[in-house]
This record gives structure tokens, C-alpha cells and sequence, in this order.
């Protein structure tokens, strides 16, 4: 009540809520043109979003179930690499897009209401979007012909949310290192190769002997992977995870990528 | 003609803010109100809010309120003999000792009973333990809140303070316990101790009554068979009149030769006299009269041994028969004695040991609350998420109109 006693038009559009609305505007925008770039309206269309990495998760895991290598723990194997790989496709798209996304989307920059941060959002959100209803294909297709459903759709759910929140952040500060230099987008995929064994999607923490172990848990993404297993294996398999250790991951990694996209932006050449 | 006529601004706020407009009056502006003062006090100190404020409260708490805890630690092993070593009978046994190792299911069991309902049952009913965590020195908010809580909120408060942690590569479990005293921590930690051997104990009973019992249930099995196999014969004995049919037959059969063997030299005999002797010859008469006598006697026992209910070769089935059942039961009785004797073995020697690495300490220093490293965490995590939330909302405001 007292509000409306200062001038008006000044507050207008300022409140939080409007401007929220109108970044969640942006980003609902930006999604569905990064849609149309992406995808275009052909062959099959949008679908190519779950599509392919089912495909590709799907043709992973039954490679390993063909060459019949037995997961310790005596996890279904289809299931066990499906299931770490759809994951990590999430982080590894994420990241490996990351450098370009500044660049491809630079025009509409024009736009007074578009930001930076509103397409990189808006990228991932589709990214972890297709994964996410990948996995759930997957999860009914495993339910269906193995008879197995996760024990915790939830703890999944979360842990995917976990993964892209863990992949925003690194996956912005490197869209704001692009910006300066194209050392990144020359060395990103060549570094997500080389890290595929390190980051906890094909192994799980129990195989490994306990100093390793305590080595591994450093890395955030094996928390991630573990929280999981843990979702849909449940009791299968012991399974070891700091949630909090994740967090501070998340926290550290968005802050210090917003920060520098904030930075990047004013040196960003139009 | 009209009169316009225009009403005087109100001088309460409530009213102004309905009846002013921007084509309005501009009349006395309001005083802004004292919610909207505070939003836009508290917008400009966010950071002192959000982060200072709730880091200092949080360091008057822990360096100025809170009541000195102290640690005490203790460290045990588990381990049990190997169930599979080879055995070598009894004293062999005994003397190889089977190797000892640690047993990780039996520490992962330990600990989950150290920290479970029945531990704080137990532990109860030795120490007063309400009374130790609500210590007069103990500070409001660290201490047990209720006087006489009920189990859950009491085994959720003996969680946080009791934490017993499992190693498994060296299989040392670590148990460290926080109170208020130090020696109320290490009463404790020593209870703990002791129940974690009792409770050891207590499996160990257990296994053992269990070999043992059924060693003894075999024993009495054994005995009673072989006590049914004596009676059994030794009524036959009464019964048939006869110690041993066996040996009966044997001296049957020996004097069934000798009678053959004199029948036949007394038929030799009496073929030798015929020859020379007349019909009427009085040796003659003895002669064939012994030989009729020998014949009768030898065809006697022949019947004696061999025919009708009596006969001695269905004594002997049944003695045979009889004596087999002995014999067997005598070979169970004494496997069975050696089995129990074995388990008797196997239950002196304890299969669980805990072995006491580290006793119980009397904490000379506080450790905790750990009070500057507590509070620069706090000030760390505010200040990332006020960084957070800051850029968040930065990049909201760009899409302001």
C-alpha cells in the first residue's frame, strides 16, 4: 500500500517478480528458437532431441551387453552403462557446447532483454531437458523388459538435476573464457575425451581399493554418478556420496561463471 | 456552472495512498512508511544482513556461549578365528589355533549396535544419561532440550554426539564421544566398550550352544542306541538259554566229527572182524552195537543242530544280527563322543574377540566446538550464496523495462 505513495512509473517493471517473469520469458523464447536451429522442423524434428542420446546411450550399453562384460557387483550390464552414460552425455554435451554458445547466438545480443546468461540457460536447460527424457524412456523400457524400476525415481531425478546444475557452472565459465580466446574451444573436447575415465560414469566407488576411493571422492561428478546408481540400483549395490560436497561444487563453479560472464560481457565485441 | 471542488489530501497514510494520483494534488508527500524504510534500509545492507549478521550470531554463540564438549576416543578390533582351517582333530586344533583375522561383518554389526535404540536402552540403564547430556554447564542450545525425552529424540541426540566409524582396510573401528565432562565422555566411551563386549560375548555363546547342543543331542542319540542293542541281547541270551549260539554250533559240529570219526573207525573195526571172526563172535555183537549207538548218537546231533524252532542256526541269524547292532552302535557312540568332545574345543576358545587397541582418554583440552573453523565456514557458504543470489538477481534486473 505505501508503495504506490512513491512514483510510479519509476517502479514499473522493476519489481522482482516482473523482471522475473520477463527473464523466464526470454529463456522460454530462447529455448524454443535454440529448438529450431538445432533440431529444424524435418525428418523426424524435435524428437531427434530424446532421440539421439538414447541412441547413443542405447547403442553403448548394448555393445557392453553383447561383449558380455560382467559389472562387478552383478549389476545387469545394459542397465549399468546405460545409466552411467546418459548421465555423463549430459555433462559432456554441456560442456562440450559451451565455447560456442556465446558465439552462435551473438546477434541476438541486439535485444535489449536478451542477455547472456539467458542463452546459455536457456541452451543447457534444452540439453539436460533431452537427456532427462532419454533417461526416462530408458527407465520404462527397463522397467518393462527387465522388470527392474529405479527404488528411488526421485534420488535420480535429483542427481540429474545435480549434473546439469554441476555442468552450468563449468560449462559458464568456459563460454566466458571463449570470449577471449579460442584456446578453449580447440582444447574442450580433446579435455572431456581425456576425462571420461576420471569422472565416475564407468566405474563405481566400491570397486576401487579404499585409498583410492578416498582420491576419487574428490571429484564432484562421482558423487553425482554414485547418488544415481544408488537411485535406481538402490540396495544392489553399495554406493558412496556427499551431497554437500556436491553442492559447494555447484555453488563455487556458478558463482565464479556468472561472475565472469558478467565480466565477459563487457568485453564481448558486438 | 460548476463548482469544482476538490478535497484536501488525507493526512493519513493509508488514505493518501488510495485518493492520490499522478494528476492529483501534489500536497505534503508522505512521509514513505516505516515497511518501505526498512526494505530499502535492508536492501542496502543485504550483505551485513545476510552474511555478517547471521556469521557474527553464529560467532557470539560459539566462541562466547557455547559450553566447552570433550572428545574421547577409543579404538577396537574385531576379529574371529577362520571358520574353514582344516581340522585336525581335537588337541591339534587346539595347538594350530586357526588363524585370526578381522571379521568385518561382525565390526560393521558391532557398530550399527553401538549406535542403535538397544545401545541407549542399555546404556541407560547403567548411566544416568539425560542427566549427562543436560549438564548444569552444558549451554541451551547444544544440551538435550527435553527433560525426559522419548526414545527417538534421545537416540537422535546420542547420534550426534556418538559417532563409531568402521576402517575397512585396517578393520579399526574408532569410536569418539563428545559430552559435556571429560570424564562423563570417557564413562561413555567405556560403557560403550563394555557393551560392544558383552554383545561379542553374547554371539559367541551362542554360536557355541549351538555346535555344542547339537554335539550333545548326538551323544545321547548314540548311547541310547547302543543301550537298546545290550538289552536286546542279553534277552535273547535269556530267552534262547544260550551265551553264545556261535560257539554252541562250533562244539555241535566238533562232536558231530568225533561221533563221525568214531562211527566210522568202529564200521572199520567191525568190517575188519567180520572177516576173520565167526557170525556168532561176541566182539562181534560189541561191535555192531557201538557202531548202532555211534550212528544213533551222530544222527542226534545233526537234528539238534540244524532243525526245527530251536535249531541252532536260526539262533545264530539272530545273534549275528544282534551282535552287528552292537557293534554299530558302539562306533556311533564314540564318533559322537569324539564330535562333542571336538565342539567342547571349539567352545573354549572364543570365536569373536574385541580387542581394545586405544582405552578410552580423559580429554584435558575441548575440542569442540570447533569455533573459528565453524564460523568461517558459515561467513564462506553466506557469502557464496549471497554472490549467487546477487548475480541472479543482477541478471534479472537487466530485463527491466
Amino acid at each position: 500500500m505505501t508503495d504506490a505513495a512513491l512514483p510510479a512509473p519509476a517502479r514499473r517493471g522493476t519489481r522482482i517478480g516482473d523482471v522475473l517473469a520477463c527473464q523466464l520469458r526470454v529463456i522460454g523464447a530462447l529455448v524454443l528458437r535454440e529448438l529450431g536451429t538445432r533440431f529444424g522442423r524435418d525428418n523426424l524434428g524435435y524428437l531427434w532431441l530424446f532421440v539421439e542420446p538414447a541412441l547413443l546411450g542405447g547403442a553403448l550399453g548394448t555393445l557392453h551387453y553383447v561383449v558380455a562384460h560382467s559389472v562387478p557387483g552383478g549389476l545387469n550390464p545394459f542397465e549399468f552403462w546405460v545409466i552411467a552414460y546418459i548421465p555423463f552425455y549430459l555433462l559432456r554435451g554441456v560442456i562440450n557446447r559451451a565455447p560456442f554458445g556465446i558465439q552462435a547466438n551473438q546477434s541476438l545480443l541486439y535485444h535489449r532483454n536478451v542477455t547472456v546468461l539467458d542463452i546459455l540457460v536457456a541452451r543447457n536447460l534444452l540439453e539436460g531437458a533431452a537427456v532427462l527424457g532419454a533417461l526416462i524412456i530408458f527407465l520404462v523400457f527397463f522397467g518393462i523388459i527387465f522388470g527392474h524400476w529405479p527404488s528411488d525415481p526421485f534420488k535420480m531425478l535429483f542427481g540429474m538435476v545435480l549434473m546439469l546444475l554441476l555442468a552450468h557452472g563449468v560449462s559458464l565459465l568456459i563460454s566466458a573464457g571463449a570470449v577471449y580466446t579460442e584456446l578453449f574451444e580447440r582444447l574442450v573436447h580433446l579435455v572431456t575425451y581425456l576425462s571420461m575415465p576420471l569422472l565416475g560414469a564407468f566405474w563405481m566407488v566400491f570397486w576401487l581399493p579404499y585409498e583410492a576411493q578416498r582420491l576419487a571422492l574428490w571429484i564432484p561428478s562421482v558423487h553425482i554418478f554414485e547418488l544415481i546408481r544408488d537411485g535406481h540400483f538402490g540396495n544392489l549395490v553399495p554406493t558412496t556420496y556427499d551431497i554437500g560436497y556436491v553442492l559447494a561444487w555447484i555453488a563455487g563453479t556458478n558463482l565464479l561463471g556468472m561472475a565472469a560472464i558478467r565480466r565477459a560481457r563487457r568485453d564481448l565485441v558486438l | 456552472m460548476t463548482i469544482w471542488t476538490r478535497r484536501s489530501p488525507s493526512t493519513k497514510l493509508s488514505e493518501a495512498a488510495g485518493t492520490l494520483d499522478a494528476a492529483g494534488w501534489s500536497g505534503p508527500v508522505p512521509q514513505p512508511g516505516f515497511g518501505a524504510r526498512l526494505r530499502r534500509w535492508a536492501r542496502r545492507h543485504a550483505f551485513a544482513l545476510t552474511v555478517i549478521l547471521p556469521t557474527a550470531l553464529a560467532g557470539i554463540y560459539l566462541l562466547g556461549i557455547a559450553a566447552p564438549q570433550y572428545d574421547s576416543e577409543a579404538r577396537y578390533l574385531i576379529r574371529g578365528r577362520s571358520a574353514a582351517a582344516p581340522s585336525l582333530g581335537g588337541l591339534g586344533d587346539m595347538m594350530s589355533g586357526g588363524a585370526l583375522r578381522p571379521s568385518a561383518e561382525d565390526a560393521m554389526g558391532i557398530r550399527d549396535y553401538l549406535q542403535s535404540h538397544d545401545a541407549v536402552a542399555s546404556l541407560r540403564g547403567k548411566l544416568p544419561l539425560v542427566e549427562i547430556f543436560r549438564r548444569p554447564e552444558a549451554d541451551p542450545i547444544a544440551r538435550l532440550w527435553w527433560e525426559e525425552p522419548n526414545a527417538e529424540r534421545l537416540l537422535d541426540y546420542f547420534r550426534r554426539l556418538v559417532t563409531v566409524e568402521y576402517d575397512t582396510t585396517s578393520g579399526i573401528t574408532t569410536l569418539h564421544v563428545r559430552s559435556f565432562r571429560a570424564e562423563d565422555s570417557r564413562g561413555i566411551a567405556t560403557a560403550l566398550l563394555d557393551l560392544s563386549e558383552a554383545m561379542v560375548n553374547r554371539l559367541n555363546e551362542r554360536l557355541q550352544q549351538d555346535s555344542l547342543r547339537v554335539a550333545r543331542e548326538e551323544l545321547a542319540r548314540a548311547e541310547a542306541r547302543l543301550t537298546a542293542a545290550q538289552l536286546a541281547m542279553s534277552q535273547f541270551r535269556e530267552r534262547e538259554r544260550a551265551v553264545d549260539p556261535t560257539r554252541s554250533a562250533a562244539v555241535a559240529v566238533e562232536t558231530i566229527g568225533k561221533l563221525d570219526g568214531a562211527l566210522a573207525q568202529a564200521r572199520a573195526e567191525l568190517a575188519e572182524a567180520q572177516r576173520f571172526a565167526r557170525a556168532d563172535n561176541p566182539r562181534l555183537t560189541t561191535l555192531r552195537n557201538r557202531v548202532e549207538a555211534l550212528d544213533a548218537q551222530a544222527r542226534a546231533e545233526r537234528e539238534r543242530v540244524s532243525i526245527g524252532e530251536a535249531g541252532l542256526s536260526q539262533q545264530i541269524g539272530d545273534f549275528e544280527r544282534l551282535s552287528l547292532e552292537r557293534e554299530l552302535a558302539r562306533a556311533q557312540l564314540a564318533s559322537a563322543t569324539a564330535s562333542l568332545e571336538k565342539a567342547r574345543v571349539d567352545a573354549q576358545r572364543q570365536q569373536l574377540f574385541l580387542l581394545r587397541v586405544v582405552e578410552p582418554n580423559l580429554a584435558e583440552y575441548a575440542r569442540y566446538p570447533k569455533a573459528t573453523l565453524t564460523v568461517l565456514y558459515i561467513f564462506l557458504s553466506l557469502s557464496v550464496a549471497y554472490g549467487l543470489a546477487w548475480l541472479l538477481v543482477a541478471g534479472m534486473r537487466e530485463h527491466a523495462a
